[in-house]
């Protein structure tokens, strides 16, 4: 939450304290009103798990998406994007007591996430081949997880394993989660309106919750 | 006349580098020379063949780069060195400290490496974001 509060005076003072330089003569429309960039990306999200025995702290997907942007000016502009993953999976182990007996609940998350994100980024330069930028702004993730439950077995050194509760498939649910995020990256042109972008970011909720790292190509319009 | 003259000129070569002519700023220096200096460099930028790239330095500290198409007694016109073609801009001498010569080789070769490693860094990234998710 705190980072959200820093985040956002951040976007908005972009919004409203930077200006285009009309130096030189340049005029004051910007150079390309909009643009278009696909992506493809990896995800690394961290684990919400609270389990003791969670296989990994973080867990990443492949990442596909687009962005479209406008241009206030030449170095203003806001970008919404949306992307979506692949699954991934994620282990944990629970240790419950049944009937005074230690055991364990082993279950495997499948994971995927749809991502949707307005920021607001400052360009640097103007009318050059290479143009770095940094941004700023807030992303919705929506996270599809289904939970496979083993079946909880318990073992007895006088007795048999016994199966106290079979396996299931729990049912399919989806968690909305909003995080501010501030990111860094470039746009090099190959001609005059075609360009490779690459970019990273991080999304903070209780610290850093996600890195999103993305490549792609886009034109400006 | 004349010593003034040669004086500005060989101070204005030798301290400003090789190919670049500056003014001293009008506001430290006393009027006559900063008269002096605007008409040396006028001499200077009529000098450089049309054509040429140039780097042109503002005297409120902006830079540009393009080509010299044109330069008289009070202005020289200079097409911007841009992504997207933007037009001549008719700059008064007034407003210049200084204008350099561009090695045309040089500034193509920068700029060609700079856009081969944009383009060879973003591919391995791209490449090693794709290895990373295949291999997850």
């Amino acid at each position: 939450m705190r980072t959200l509060k820093l985040v956002i005076p951040v976007v908005l003072a972009g919004f409203a304290a930077l200006h285009p330089s009309p130096a030189l003569g340049q005029t004051t429309s910007p150079l390309a009103r909009a643009d278009v960039t696909g992506v493809v990306a990896i995800l690394g999200v961290e684990n919400d798990a609270v389990a003791p025995y969670v296989d990994d702290d973080w867990h990443s997907s492949f990442f596909g998406g687009l962005a479209a942007g406008w241009y206030w000016t030449d170095n203003l502009k806001t970008e919404l994007d949306f992307g979506a993953g692949t699954e991934s999976q994620v282990y944990r182990s629970t240790p419950i007591t049944i009937g005074g007996r230690s055991t364990y609940v082993s279950t495997q998350s499948t994971i995927s996430q749809r991502t949707l994100g307005v920021s607001q980024q400052y360009q640097f330069f103007r009318n050059v081949w290479f143009h770095p930028h940094v941004s700023g702004g807030v992303n919705v993730s929506w996270e599809d997880i289904t939970d496979e439950i083993s079946p909880v077995v318990i073992y007895d050194p006088a007795a048999p394993p016994r199966q106290v509760e079979p396996g299931r498939r729990a049912r399919p649910r989806t968690e909305t989660t909003v995080r501010p995020f501030i990111g860094t990256g470039f746009k090099a042109y190959f001609n005059q309106r075609g360009f490779f972008r690459t970019d990273i970011r991080f999304a903070f909720r209780s610290g850093l919750d996600e890195v999103l790292v993305r490549a792609g190509f886009g034109i400006d319009f | 006349m004349k010593r003034t003259m040669a004086w500005v000129l060989c101070i204005a070569l030798t301290t400003a580098g090789c190919a670049t002519t500056r003014t001293t700023g009008a506001v430290v220096a006393p009027s006559g020379i900063a008269v002096a200096n605007s008409r040396v460099l006028a001499e200077y930028v009529q000098r450089i063949p049309l054509g040429s790239p140039v780097r042109v330095q503002f005297a409120n500290g902006k830079e540009m780069r393009g080509t010299l198409m044109k330069a008289t007694d009070q202005n020289v016109v200079v097409q911007p060195k841009t992504r997207v073609p933007e037009p001549a801009l008719e700059i008064p001498l007034g407003e210049v400290m200084g204008i350099a010569l561009e090695s045309k080789k040089g500034g193509s070769v920068a700029k060609t490496i700079g856009i081969g490693v944009a383009v060879g860094v973003g591919a391995a990234v791209g490449f090693l974001l794709f290895l990373v998710a295949a291999l997850d």
